[in-house]
């Protein structure tokens, strides 16, 4: 079942297994804009596998341009979350990746991304939305704050932890408790 | 390099398993004790049942792992000492993330290599599903946990590059449907 909300010359709607190639570029263009923080080793075969197979590690929405003659309508802008849970509070939902097209900004893109997202959010019971950002991304601090949104790093005090793969594998290589 | 503290004295009485959905109720217990202890009680808003609906249902919104020990005499029954709760995520530009909500082992037992056996356990977990990552965050006061995740190689982001959390709940979210 395709979900679809109209407004103005984009669809929103929810990504389907064939998006999966636009949605890679989209997702490079992020990763340029981000200044290559992160660096880019996914695959578009991981991102099919990963989101339509039978484990799905996450979920995505898209703004797609209506569509106009015979040209197929292209992709703009896509929201991509995973399902969480907070002890606290339940089901939640992680905004893991939110991007509209550098031409296609300030037309309110963005915010009909977030309210098809957060429209889903409260119908599956969630009762918090959360994501991370980058403390320099300015622009998006300005339109997170216009939504209602709170910097919980600041409120709370929380840091955020990562541990790579090969640290992973080190710590799994001289573990003795759990190989008994 | 590893840095992962392998020089603890193992419990010989305690089991790590996946957790079943009669361990629900040991579980709530430890949530309550670790929202204590982050001065967070007044979030707790799950029970038992949500527990067992949530991770043990059709739909599985999280996982856990738990440490178990053993019932002393005959006339105890075994206790949950800890727990850690997880579900899968995703990073976009790598790929599949196990990412941790929850790390707690009760007081008395601290110092005694639960938290890393739990750990390990999940870390094995991960690699299985061929995750590329593990995250959580960690509260800014919490030293003794941080100091844990330091010593197994894991990086503090926020410092290194500049990661903010931002939420928005319930009320938010409905505001922000009428914008």
């Amino acid at each position: 079942m395709s979900r679809v909300s109209i407004m103005a010359d984009y669809i929103i709607r929810d990504a389907r297994l064939e998006d999966c190639g636009e949605i890679f570029l989209m997702l490079k263009e992020l990763q340029e804009h981000l200044k290559d923080m992160d660096h880019m080793t996914l695959e578009e075969e991981s991102l099919k596998n990963d989101g339509f197979g039978e484990d799905k590690f996450f979920q995505c929405i898209v703004a797609e341009q209506k569509p106009s003659g015979d040209v197929k309508p292209a992709l703009v802008g896509y929201l991509l979350y995973c399902w969480s849970y907070s002890t606290s509070a339940g089901r939640m939902m992680v905004v893991q990746d939110f991007y509209v097209r550098q031409t296609y900004r300030t037309q309110g893109t963005g915010s009909a991304l977030w309210a098809h997202a957060t429209k889903v959010a409260l119908e599956k019971g969630c009762r918090e939305v959360e994501w991370i950002v980058h403390d320099w991304n300015v622009q998006a601090i300005k339109f997170y704050k216009k939504l209602g949104a709170v910097d919980m790093s600041k409120g709370e005090g929380w840091l955020v932890y990562r541990l790579d793969v090969n640290a992973m594998r080190s710590v799994v290589a001289t573990d003795t408790v759990n190989k008994q | 390099m590893n840095r992962f503290p392998t020089s603890y004295t193992r419990m010989a009485d305690v089991t790590y398993r996946h957790a079943e959905k009669d361990d629900c109720d040991e579980i709530m217990r430890l949530i309550k004790e670790l929202a204590v202890f982050e001065n967070l009680v007044h979030q707790v808003n799950i029970t038992s049942e949500t527990l067992k609906r949530d991770g043990f249902g059709e739909e599985k919104l999280f996982h856990c792992i738990v440490a178990e020990e053993k019932a002393k005499s005959g006339a105890d029954t075994s206790q949950l000492i800890g727990y850690l709760l997880y579900f899968w995520s995703y990073a976009t530009f790598t790929g599949r993330v196990l990412y941790v909500e929850d790390l707690y082992v009760s007081q008395n037992n601290r110092r005694k290599g639960v938290a890393s056996a739990l750990w390990a356990f999940a870390m094995k977990v991960a690699v299985a599903k061929e995750c590329k990552r593990m995250q959580w965050v960690v509260l800014d006061w919490n030293t003794d946990a941080i100091r844990f995740y330091q010593k197994m190689g894991a990086v503090d982001l926020s410092k290194k590059e500049g990661w903010l959390i931002y939420r928005l709940n319930e009320d938010d979210i409905n505001a922000a449907l009428t914008l």
